[in-house]
């Protein structure tokens, strides 16, 4: 970067971008948070941010009421083979001498 | 130089997989076609007549088809304007030199990859929700009466929803849009003094008018078919129906295999409509 910027400019639009990013990233912060917290804690008025009973408990309530690791891998099994098998490319000398880019498979 | 012979060969060599990708898309819509014409019902399917154009007949002419065609355009619209929009915004924010850049990012991009469902779970139970979520609890503290969504705004609630997954699929290509413009350029415009606002409507913007054009279409290919964030949130109803929904509805509710393939494929039709104008109204960006 050839341009130099105030530092004044500089600490303002951090500031601003990290609230920003912050709120946008807040929706999942927050369910991170809950799932830590016990059923009542997570609909208790005021909402408690940080200092709540961290429990472990829902992680293997999940598990136990649906199979949750069986679901979990379906997706995976999904995703990793329709990726895979769409960026396959039939093998031998037919790629083009010109395509650089790194091979995928 | 192509000679005769290559492009022959370039034929030959293509032919299987357009062969195979004609297929993958024809049968199904062969199919849906077929099913269309047939009075084809789950609940009775020993017998399945051929009744021509009746289906058509009976989902244009539902009302529910109406309102469906309307909330499918408002949530298009809507979700359309807060993501450009708010991603240029945001874009020309991640732009600027600022510490830990980084991180900004990777919270910036993170909506995109929660699963729809999710998201829409996490916005109705932990956030929206009129006793229990966030934004009541906010409401209350400044005074105010806590807004229940989903009963007294349920398309906006959903439009919201869908705009903050793809505010960062917006903000991506557009950042990276932004970073391709000339450092130079900049700096010939600074050097003449050019004050930030037409520094944007004539330097930047037209620099990424093609991005916009990208993201525009991208994104109303996949919001023409929203439909977790419906199913999760309100179930249906007549204020959030869209066409997706409603063939959904159709199909597995009322278990009319034959309707649900008509209204399949004037959600086609409808989904046509709307590409040819997009493509004609800002497709001209793409030529270039």
């Amino acid at each position: 970067m050839a341009r130099a910027y105030t530092a004044q400019r500089r600490i303002l639009t951090t500031v601003a971008a990290w609230i920003i990013g912050f709120l946008i990233f807040f929706p999942i912060l927050w369910m991170v948070l809950t799932s830590f917290k016990t059923e009542l804690e997570a609909f208790s008025t005021p909402p408690k941010f940080l200092f709540f009973d961290w429990t472990l408990e829902n992680f293997g309530v999940v598990q136990e009421r649906s199979n949750y690791l069986k679901f979990a891998s379906n997706s995976i099994i999904l995703s990793l083979g329709s990726t895979s098998s769409s960026r396959c490319r039939p093998p031998g000398r037919w790629r083009s001498r010109r395509a650089s880019g790194p091979r995928t498979c | 130089m192509a000679t005769r012979q290559t492009r022959a060969l370039a034929k030959a060599a293509v032919g299987p997989s357009v062969l195979v990708l004609f297929i993958w898309m024809i049968v199904p819509l062969g199919l849906t076609l077929w099913f269309s014409l047939l009075n084809y019902n789950l609940l009775d399917s020993s017998s399945t007549p051929f009744i021509g154009f009746q289906n058509y007949q009976y989902f244009l002419t539902d009302p529910a088809f109406f309102s469906a065609l309307v909330n499918t355009l408002k949530l298009v619209g809507g979700v359309l304007v807060i993501t450009v929009v708010g991603g240029t915004l945001l874009a020309l924010l991640l732009d600027q030199p600022i510490f830990g850049q980084g991180i900004v990012r990777l919270m910036v991009i993170a909506p995109f990859f929660v699963m729809p469902t999710v998201s829409a779970l996490i916005w109705k139970n932990l956030l929206m929700h009129p006793v229990s979520g966030l934004f009541a609890w906010l409401a209350k503290l400044v005074g105010l009466q806590p807004i229940d969504w989903f009963a007294e705004a349920p398309l906006v609630a959903i439009c919201l929803i869908v705009a903050w997954q793809w505010l960062p699929f917006a903000t991506l290509i557009l950042l990276t849009a932004l970073q391709s413009l000339d450092q130079e350029q900049k700096e010939a415009a600074e050097m003449d003094g050019t004050p930030a606002i037409p520094f944007f409507f004539y330097i930047v913007l037209p620099h990424i008018a093609r991005a916009v054009t990208v993201v525009i279409l991208i994104e109303t290919i996949f919001l023409l078919n929203v439909f977790a964030e419906i199913e999760v949130t309100t179930n249906g109803g007549e204020a959030t129906t869209n066409i997706p929904f409603l063939v959904y509805a159709q199909a597995l509710k009322q278990f009319d295999i034959g309707g649900a393939s008509a209204g399949g494929i004037v959600a086609v039709i409808l989904a046509n409509i709307v590409a040819f104008f997009l493509v004609r109204m800002i497709g001209r960006n793409l030529e270039a």
